[in-house]
């Protein structure tokens, strides 16, 4: 009865310590990569106080899904870009009646305050390369953005249902858009 | 050569190097050609000059000019603790309902059971209301795929590459005799004279009444060479495509991270263990592939003179251009029996260590020269892909050893094979 107890007792320090390094886990994950899946979910189209909750949402169901161990997370960031996404899109959805977010880069990013130490030809250099990069297609701009954020092939076609094939066909064809800029 | 291991790479298969989305097998050759390749070097630089600019623009554009969220980050830990007592509470009531359950419902149960339900109703509401986001839902097992109307196709013509001007030599008057198989054989062994028909991308052809000898990115001494030797020779036109002329250094080894497949990587890992690590086992396939390309390079050599100069040509060829060509298949024939042995013994060192090499014999080469060197060629672009299944790593978990063996078959018969050639036809 007693050695009951006690293992018991050792199995909730186990546990506790076990669900505290967990969080802890998470917690650095999310502070590491928060400002990266907001950003993603504003090219989205979702609006900052929209990104910013569907972000924070991301990183709870990140834990719940470590919590109970459904489902094997062997990739934490490409778990986390992918629902990501995928709860963005749900979001937009649910208000499609409203125009998709436009953050105005180029406005902002003429704002000498934004950006005092880009010279004016850098400026200009970078309107340009973003007005490429508006350019492309949806599905080249999102396979840009995730590989941007360092996800692979597969990790990119998870997030978007597509094929790895496909994601590297959809970047080839962006790098050879935005190829022709930098050429220029 | 249109069709040996000098295929240049296209622009998708140089992105998804640089990306390291490249089987190990793909990354090795790949590796190789670049390192001999300065058109596709020149390409790769400017991919990679092209993906610094998208991380520029990441840092200086999107990081910076999209605004801020518009509230301070909540408290994770506050909510994930929040989380795990809902938790707690859920599985109080289901430890319950486990209790109450099994056995038939008694009036008291069941007042229990009402009062504990509502107790835990009440709970859960204090803690809804506590909280300021609503719960959760639950995580979604697989992503809702956004669909793609048709996948991209893949057959889009690859861009073209800027090719420098060509460059042409030899007299401009118009031709007074028509060249012949002769001149065209005449200037193979001169090609192999420089040692410029193994891996040289050099064309040779009949064009107008004219020898016309053409090369993209030939090494400037073997053009150099041929210019002096042929530039006014009657009959002969060269054409020589100036590379590129900004040239990066070789990729460094280890730039690109593919993850290998199980079978892969175990197959590395033996030979890590055999020769003593990661780079050893790298240096010794390495030159594996070394010894592979240049017998395919002779094997490439003796079947473009077997479709240059069939048997009718051949026919009339003079006694002393019939002796030329038959010295070029033996260089060749020795050649490639040479490198075929010695391939299949370090084969069989690196992957079969104390196996004995196949003794039996197989039936003949073909009737004519020209038929035996296509099925060379043929039997060792087999073992080459049979190398190639291999380090991708296709063996199955019953017979994991399966693709070596076959290929070790495969390289002793292209020994046999390339030995009956030599004996043949070649001495």
């Amino acid at each position: 009865m007693l050695s009951d107890a006690l293992e018991d007792g050792y199995l909730h320090v186990a546990q506790r310590r076990s669900e505290s390094a967990l969080q802890e886990r998470v917690e650095r994950l999310f502070v590491e990569l928060r400002s990266d899946v907001y950003r993603y979910l504003l090219s989205l189209g979702l609006y900052p106080p929209q990104a910013q909750e569907a972000t924070q949402e991301v990183f709870l169901r990140l834990y719940i899904a470590l919590r109970e161990g459904k489902e094997t997370i062997r990739n934490p960031k490409a778990w986390i870009f992918r629902v990501a996404h995928n709860y963005g899109l749900k979001v937009r959805a649910r208000t499609a009646w409203e125009q998709p977010y436009d953050p105005e880069v180029a406005a902002r990013l003429a704002d000498p305050e934004i950006t005092p130490e880009m010279s004016l030809l850098e400026r200009e250099r970078a309107r340009r390369f973003h007005q490429a990069v508006e350019n492309l297609s949806v599905q080249q701009r999102r396979c840009l953005l995730l590989r941007l954020e360092g996800l692979r092939y597969p990790e990119i076609g998870a997030a978007l249902g597509i094929s790895a094939s496909a994601v590297g066909e959809f970047l080839r064809r962006a790098i050879a858009r935005l190829r022709s800029l930098t050429d220029a | 050569m249109p069709d040996g291991p000098l295929l240049h790479p296209d622009e998708g298969e140089l992105l998804r190097y640089a990306d390291g989305e490249l089987s190990f097998w793909r990354r090795l050759r790949l590796r190789r050609h670049l390192a001999a390749c300065w058109q596709c070097r020149a390409a790769l630089a400017e991919l990679e000059r092209t993906i610094g600019e998208c991380v520029r623009y990441r840092r200086q554009v999107l990081a910076r000019c999209v605004p801020e969220p518009p509230e301070p980050w909540f408290d994770l830990r506050r909510r994930i603790e929040q989380w795990e007592a809902e938790r707690a509470e859920v599985s109080l009531a289901r430890r319950l309902w486990v209790r109450l359950a099994p056995g038939a419902l008694t009036p008291q149960r069941l007042a229990v059971a009402v009062v504990l339900a509502a107790l835990v109703w009440a709970q859960a509401t204090l803690i809804l209301r506590n909280r300021e986001a609503p719960r959760p839902a639950p995580v979604e097992a697989a992503p809702a795929p956004a669909p793609l109307a048709s996948p991209p196709p893949r057959a889009e013509p690859p861009p073209a590459s800027p090719r420098p001007k060509a460059t042409v030599a030899g007299p401009s008057a118009a031709p007074v005799e028509m060249a012949t198989a002769g001149d065209e054989l005449r200037v193979f062994a001169l090609l192999r004279r420089l040692g410029a028909d193994l891996g040289e991308p050099v064309e040779v052809s009949r064009q107008g009444g004219r020898v016309v000898v053409a090369g993209t990115g030939v090494s400037p001494e073997v053009e150099r060479r041929l210019t002096a030797e042929l530039g006014t020779a009657p009959r002969i036109t060269l054409r020589f495509a100036a590379p590129a002329s900004e040239v990066p250094p070789p990729a460094a080894r280890g730039v690109v991270t593919a993850e290998l497949r199980p079978e892969t990587a175990r197959l590395l890992a033996g030979l890590e263990q055999q020769l003593g690590g990661r780079a050893n086992a790298e240096q010794a396939l390495g030159e594996l592939l070394e010894a592979n390309d240049t017998l395919l390079a002779h094997l490439h050599a003796l079947r473009r003179l077997a479709e240059r100069f069939p048997p009718e040509v051949e026919a009339q060829l003079a006694v002393s251009e019939r002796r030329l060509l038959a010295g070029l298949l033996a260089e060749h024939g020795a050649g490639a029996a040479a490198l075929a042995a010695s391939l299949e013994a370090r084969a069989r060192t690196l992957f079969a260590p104390g196996s004995l090499a196949a003794v039996e014999s197989f039936p003949g080469v073909g009737v004519s020269w020209q038929e035996a060197a296509a099925e060379l060629l043929r039997l060792a672009r087999g073992a080459e892909s049979r190398l190639a299944t291999m380090l991708e790593g296709a063996a199955t978990e019953e017979s994991p050893g399966a693709p070596v063996r076959e290929w070790l078959a495969e390289l002793a018969r292209l020994r046999v094979e390339t030995e009956a050639f030599r004996r043949r036809f070649a001495e």
